[in-house]
């Protein structure tokens, strides 16, 4: 006789996702068509790694700020289930109410999150072509001190050379996990390799070690990075070989 | 009392060629001395001899508590109401401090034993055991320094902890680390008896190799005659694949059921054939559970084990009845708005998913019920029914969708 009959549930783990998107005015136009060309396009890859991972389900989340935020649905869904409605750039860039919005949801109780038994930490992905016109001090203040957030991947895409890198590196932890890119072709790529390696790897088992998956992650990007046109380790921008093409 | 412990590799690990890096232990005497230990080693590359230190452990405080139980003055523990003490880290780190009473520096002798006992056997393990063919081929050029030098040894050894000791007139439990130790009393109620440590959070754990590891043990202890009538340790490959921890205790309790229906053999052989299934379909971790029951009481507490159950699936049936009335309601007023914008389409459409994914998920929560109405009342038992989404037909809405399959660019048609 099983111990795995009807009456027991073993549910899958699950890895959440969270897109935070700027959609401020600045990224009106070619910005904002790329990234929601993107998304679109990189859901049927997350979804393919979810059913085919033995490990964990990936749900998504979607966070757009401009002058204030807002939730895209208001819970992960499945990446198969998610259907991206597109985006629209206007306003401010408030990164701070997005940052206390994101750690309102980084919580079990009143969030986004199930039990960490059985979860995975998060990925989260920041993208942003300015900076911040609120007080994103005080907002990343609190959400650093979520203990979700300290165990997340986190990774930011400085869209162009008004993103302000330093602002995207003290939300990641780190400027190695801030990439920047310069035209959309850049843009639309760094989106696919962000959010499919972060999925890759977050979703997957691994044991206590001295390399994060926010490292891992940060290798494999890096590595890919070399060979997209247009993009680049932020901590490279002094001597960068690019410069903005957003036509 | 009865007792049974059972450790086994985890689907990851096989995968990877790793062993097994947990072990357990369990034994009860014939003074009514009964025993569970639970040993995690870490995963991580620099832990690679974390099997071994977790063996270790397991040897070290079965040893340990035995002493313990034959020298303490009974009197400190005797009479003693249940009493939960949080880590001593957890209390500086809140600036809460309590009073350390004679009880309180007997347990820390105990765990200092435990953490210096543990520290000689590794650096003896060290020292008699160079690194062997494999691990020279397969760990980083930094640990073998470390190892080589003997910098840093506990964490290569390092491992979580956790243990449960009972003698006629009272019990403690403690423990270090992540996973999960949940008791039973008669009334079927269960509870985590040794207070969590937030520090465990995902995949970070206190550890035996912590430097300040004395001070990370928490502890529970009771001899005021109130016993569990079960009580299961389990490492984090337990929980991580249940989830939601009213999950994992109801695999607990339907091993007890188990214990009760169908015997100790037949129970124990489930678990040998259960854990590595398990593993595989939910942690990939290695899997460790150890358990020590009361059978006498066991068998009374039997039915409240079933009425828990029926009232943790009734609570769930409440909850996804709930979850398909809002679907439904937010289809209706959809439709009712007759706005053929992409956004109300797509929102109609996850009221349509949501609602289905109700209806599955009753359906099966309500064979669940079933089965453990028929278990309480036998063959006489009356099926569950409730008036949501049950009897009516559902519509069936047809989804046709245009161009890119994540588009919103959608048409619909009932049919």
């Amino acid at each position: 006789m099983s111990l795995l009959d009807e009456t027991v549930s073993v549910p899958r783990r699950t890895m959440t996702l969270f897109f935070m998107i700027d959609t401020s005015g600045s990224m009106a136009g070619s910005k904002i068509g790329a990234v929601n060309d993107a998304v679109v396009n990189v859901l049927p890859m997350l979804d393919e790694i979810s059913v085919t991972n033995p490990d964990a389900e990936i749900k998504v989340a979607a966070l757009e700020f401009s002058t204030g935020c807002n939730w895209l649905y208001n819970e992960p869904k499945l990446a198969n289930e998610f259907v991206w409605q597109d985006v629209q750039a206007n306003g401010l860039t408030s990164l701070g109410a997005a940052c206390e919005e994101l750690e309102n949801k980084l919580s079990r109780s009143k969030g986004f999150m199930q039990s960490a038994s059985g979860s995975f930490a998060p990925a989260i992905i920041l993208l942003s072509d300015g900076a911040p016109t609120d007080n994103y001090e005080a907002g990343l203040a609190k959400l650093k001190a979520n203990n979700w957030f300290k165990s997340a991947i986190k990774v930011a895409i400085a869209i162009g050379d008004d993103a302000d890198k330093e602002v995207l590196a003290k939300f990641t932890g780190t400027n190695e996990a801030v990439f920047t890119v310069h035209n959309i072709d850049a843009l639309k790529q760094i989106i696919r390799v962000v959010a499919v390696t972060s999925s890759q790897i977050g979703s997957k088992s691994s044991t206590a070690g001295d390399t994060t998956k926010q490292d891992q992650v940060i290798s494999e990007v890096q590595n890919a990075v070399d060979n997209i046109d247009g993009a680049e380790v932020a901590t490279k921008v002094d001597g960068s070989s690019y410069s903005d093409d957003w036509d | 009392m009865r007792c049974f412990d059972f450790h086994c590799q985890g689907e990851s690990h096989k995968a990877t060629d790793k062993m097994c890096q947990d072990y357990s232990y369990s034994h009860v005497d014939e003074n009514g001395l009964a025993i569970a230990v639970v040993c995690d080693g870490h995963g991580g590359k620099h832990y690679f001899r974390s099997d071994v230190g977790a063996r270790f452990a397991t040897e070290i405080i079965a040893n340990n508590v035995r002493e313990f139980v034959n020298h303490i003055d009974e009197t400190l523990l005797v009479g003693q109401p249940f009493t939960q003490q949080a880590a001593i880290q957890t209390e500086i780190d809140r600036q809460d401090f309590r009073k350390e009473k004679p009880v309180d520096m007997a347990f820390r002798q105990l765990f200092a034993s435990i953490i210096s006992q543990w520290q000689q056997r590794i650096e003896r393990h060290a020292a008699e055991n160079p690194l062997t063919e494999k691990e020279n081929a397969q760990v980083e050029d930094q640990y073998k320094k470390e190892f080589l030098s003997g910098y840093k040894l506990e964490k290569i050894y390092g491992c979580t902890l956790m243990a449960y000791v009972q003698t006629p007139k009272y019990w403690f439990a403690f423990h270090l680390g992540d996973g999960k130790m949940i008791s039973f009393d008669h009334e079927a109620q269960w509870k985590e008896p040794v207070l969590w440590d937030d520090r465990c959070f995902l995949n970070k754990t206190t550890s035996i190799c912590d430097s300040d590891a004395l001070n990370e043990f928490r502890y529970t202890y009771q001899g005021d005659g109130g016993f569990p009538v079960a009580i299961f340790l389990g490492s984090d490959g337990m929980d991580d694949s249940f989830g939601e921890e009213t999950n994992l205790v109801n695999f607990y309790v339907k091993v007890a059921k188990s214990l009760v229906t169908d015997g100790y053999d037949a129970t124990f052989a489930d678990i040998k054939e259960t854990l590595p299934v398990l593993s595989k379909r939910g942690s990939q971790d290695d899997m460790s559970i150890a358990c020590v029951y009361d059978e006498v009481k066991l068998v009374d507490a039997l039915p409240k084990f079933i009425l828990w159950q029926i009232a943790l699936t009734k609570a769930s049936i409440l909850a996804v009845n709930k979850k398909i009335m809002e679907a439904k309601d937010r289809r209706n007023r959809l439709e009712m708005a007759g706005d053929h914008t992409d956004k109300s389409k797509i929102e109609l459409r996850y009221a349509q998913n949501d609602n289905d994914k109700g209806y599955a998920e009753k359906q099966q929560l309500v064979r669940k019920m079933d089965i453990l109405l028929k278990e309480y009342n036998g063959d006489a038992f009356v099926p569950y029914y409730d008036e949501v989404g049950m009897a009516e037909k559902e519509r069936v809405l047809v989804w046709k969708m245009e161009e890119h399959p994540f588009r919103v660019r959608l048409v619909w048609e009932e049919i």
